[in-house]
């Protein structure tokens, strides 16, 4: 499925590992929460970047003391109302200064992709037959914010402060 | 009032072409009705019972007249000539065509006006105190943190599928005319000892199937901290919020699951770990925003002595002056509540006429502004006394001026099995039929103040449950059946309303509303209201009353069957 980055298709060059399935001899892999929080010697023993998936219910403090070791976060929606995973995102950009890639994976379209971005998401992995004009419109949908998010943005009360 | 710059006026602009290509993708098939849903519902449509219904957002209650006559406009060209106010100071449109949605947002967008977030499980319209501005017992003016909330909460990323809906509320003054405390996060603005303005800051009220009063985290929360703050509740409850059940999502069963005091510390913990914020506000923030909010031009009072000798020589003008108008801050001014509770007329409706005609009074005695309340009325805010018999006649003239604000009749009743698709029971007809039963405007006077809450479900969008007397639709066995509480309270002295009996059939409503009120009238002291008796003498004495009578007529049908 291929990957947007800043709405663009872009080269992916992770592998998603299921949980039990033997890890390849290198390269940049994502691995559960749940298996890092298992096999905690990943970090030192693989070849290549650790990426860490985390579910809707997955709780972020579990990793938040290995992000300097993570290279990339996925953030896997099984349902587009669940909202959790914008915090996650938040937070990991907000609170813990994570600089690596965060992916949004799964039940998530064009519809949500504006709110993502601005979540802190640089990534999303899509449908094999997106549209990806439509996304990258989606992108723009906006040039107006009323509050502070993880973009670079400035919200309109402070843009009026600006200009007194 | 706010008015829009062209920051507003582009963001609403972009909201309407991209609500347009939503519902233009839906309609061609390219959006499921899964998919679709959600996105409508953050523009305030729902699919309904005849036809959708469209939630137009009047940002803590607020109007101009220009505003006023669009949405009259708008009832006129899309709708069957009419809307309803609604409990959180909305308006409601019940027959649009869903085609018609994106030019209905087109057009509300020349006014300033939007349907962004009326509805859907994201932060729903910001409410206040209908008095604010001009409350005798005001503290602080909560209009100017009412914009800056409802601005930050506006299409904010991070909370745009929270677990469920979530509703704020501010009072600035000593008495509660918000229902502050059953909301999802109640602020009463205050001053410390030092005269700094601030926020008391409760969480967790809410009605519907699990009504609960909200506890204070917070005391004091200095002004500068609302934004820093209230997005360390929100992240919290997006967070931690239940998503496996839709009756226990709400944040109020977060509080209640953690304790409050556990609640609290996370979102203290949160708050502060942000801290220094981008989110603290400055003091030039806050000024450029109460800048908007600023004072008419009020002329020195006018002579009103011809409308003492009115108020003398006319008993049903004397009749409105009591109901219908209040106290105002400044001498020679009061704020005159227009009633949407006409006999025979489904509470809180208004016709385009109606509207078009509020409008015309309000730029020709208030200054252009228009407010609506909690109770589905409208308000003109800033009258001068000496315009009051004018204004009366004309409002007279458009059935706006059934002198039963706070009487009986002033029923907030929610659209019902008529209307929603969510209703087990009917309550408009219930309206009807409690107005026609007690026309009589002396009675009305004689019983004073009376608040008749009526919703048609357990979703308590009637708010039932702090009702004096709370009236529930329910279904048992394919009828209409009506459940009784008595001694709700949505003021200082919030409280919920204790259940009266079994439920009472769908022609008998009146007749029990009748019993209740036979007993007050026979147990109440000087000056009590039907609460204050209420409290005073408990449940039992309007029990025995209604349930004997009950089964009194059941006992002479049976013998007459027999």
């Amino acid at each position: 499925m291929p990957l947007l980055r800043s709405g663009q298709y872009a080269i992916d060059e992770w592998t998603s590992l299921d949980d039990g399935c033997e890890r390849p001899a290198d390269g940049d892999i994502i691995v559960s929460q749940q298996r890092i929080v298992e096999e905690r010697d990943l970090f030192d023993v693989h070849r290549g970047r650790i990426g860490v998936a985390l579910a809707s219910d997955d709780s972020l403090e579990l990793i938040v003391g290995d992000l300097a070791r993570i290279a990339l976060i996925a953030l896997d929606f099984t349902s587009f109302v669940d909202g959790r995973h914008y915090s996650n995102a938040a937070l990991l950009r907000e609170r813990y200064h994570f600089a690596g890639e965060i992916r949004a994976r799964g039940e998530v379209s064009r519809d949500q992709a504006l709110f993502l971005k601005r979540s802190g998401c640089d990534a999303i992995v899509v449908a094999d037959d997106v549209d990806v004009g439509a996304f990258a419109r989606a992108f723009s949908d906006f040039s107006v914010f009323y509050q502070y998010a993880q973009d670079p943005n400035t919200p309109a009360y402070r843009l009026r402060a600006a200009s007194h | 009032m706010y008015r829009y710059d062209e920051y507003d006026q582009t963001l609403v602009d972009e909201r309407v072409v991209q609500f347009r290509d939503q519902t233009d993708r839906y309609l061609a098939g390219e959006l499921s009705e899964e998919a679709f849903r959600p996105l409508r519902l953050m523009n305030g449509v729902y699919i309904q019972t005849h036809a959708p219904m469209l939630r137009v957002a009047i940002p803590y209650g607020l109007l101009s007249a220009p505003q006023l006559r669009m949405l009259a406009q708008i009832a006129d060209k899309y709708d069957k000539g009419y809307g309803h106010f609604s409990t959180r100071q909305n308006i409601q449109y019940n027959w649009p065509s869903l085609e018609s949605v994106p030019d209905i947002l087109a057009d509300l967008a020349t006014v300033q006006m939007h349907a962004i977030q009326t509805s859907g499980n994201c932060i729903r319209n910001t409410t206040c105190d209908p008095l604010a501005g001009v409350a005798v017992d005001e503290i602080v003016d909560p209009r100017p943190y009412c914009e800056i909330i409802r601005q930050w909460s506006t299409l904010h990323p991070e909370f745009a599928y929270l677990p469920r809906k979530f509703k704020i509320a501010f009072t600035g003054a000593s008495e509660d005319r918000a229902a502050v405390a059953v909301h999802d996060i109640g602020f009463y603005v205050t001053k410390n000892e030092d005269g700094e303005v601030g926020f008391r800051v409760l969480v967790g009220g809410g009605q519907g199937r699990t009504p609960h009063i909200g506890v204070i985290i917070r005391e004091f929360l200095p002004e500068a901290e609302l934004l820093a703050y209230t997005e360390a509740i929100l992240r919290v409850y997006n967070r931690f919020g239940r998503r496996d059940n839709k009756y226990k999502a709400r944040i109020k069963i977060l509080v209640n699951a953690l304790g409050s005091e556990a609640f609290t510390a996370l979102v203290e913990t949160e708050w502060r770990a942000a801290l220094p914020s981008k989110l603290q506000l400055d003091a030039a923030d806050i000024d450029r925003m109460r800048a908007h909010f600023t004072a008419p031009n009020y002329a020195r009072a006018k002579d009103a002595q011809a409308i003492r000798v009115w108020y003398q020589s006319n008993k049903a003008f004397r009749y409105w002056i009591d109901r219908n108008t209040l106290p105002h801050r400044i001498d020679g001014y009061r704020a005159v509540a227009i009633s949407l509770k006409a006999p025979g007329i489904a509470p809180g409706d208004a016709t385009s006429e109606q509207m078009n005609l509020v409008a015309d009074l309000a730029d020709e005695y208030s200054f252009g502004e228009i407010r609506v309340t909690h109770d589905q009325n409208l308000m003109l805010a800033d009258v001068a006394e000496a315009d009051l018999f004018e204004l009366w006649q004309k409002l007279k003239a458009g059935q706006l001026a059934t002198a039963n604000i706070g009487l009986l009749t002033d029923v907030i009743c929610c659209p019902g099995l008529d209307f929603c698709s969510l209703a087990n029971a009917g309550s408009i007809p219930i309206a009807k039929q409690i107005n026609a039963r007690f026309d009589d405007i002396d009675y009305l006077h004689d019983i004073g103040e009376l608040k008749i809450k009526m919703s048609g479900c357990m979703n308590a969008c009637g708010h039932h449950h702090v009702g004096h007397i709370g009236i529930l639709g329910v279904d048992k066995k394919g009828e209409e059946f009506y459940q009784f509480t008595l001694g709700g309270s949505a003021a200082n002295d919030t409280a919920l309303g204790e259940r009266l009996g079994r439920a009472i059939e769908k022609d008998r409503v009146a007749d029990v509303i009748a019993d209740l009120l036979d007993v007050y009238l026979e147990r109440r002291d000087d000056e009590e209201r039907f609460i204050d008796t209420y409290r005073r003498i408990g449940l039992a004495p309007f029990k025995a009353r209604v349930y004997d009578e009950v089964d009194h007529n059941a006992g002479r049908i049976t013998h007459a069957v027999a």
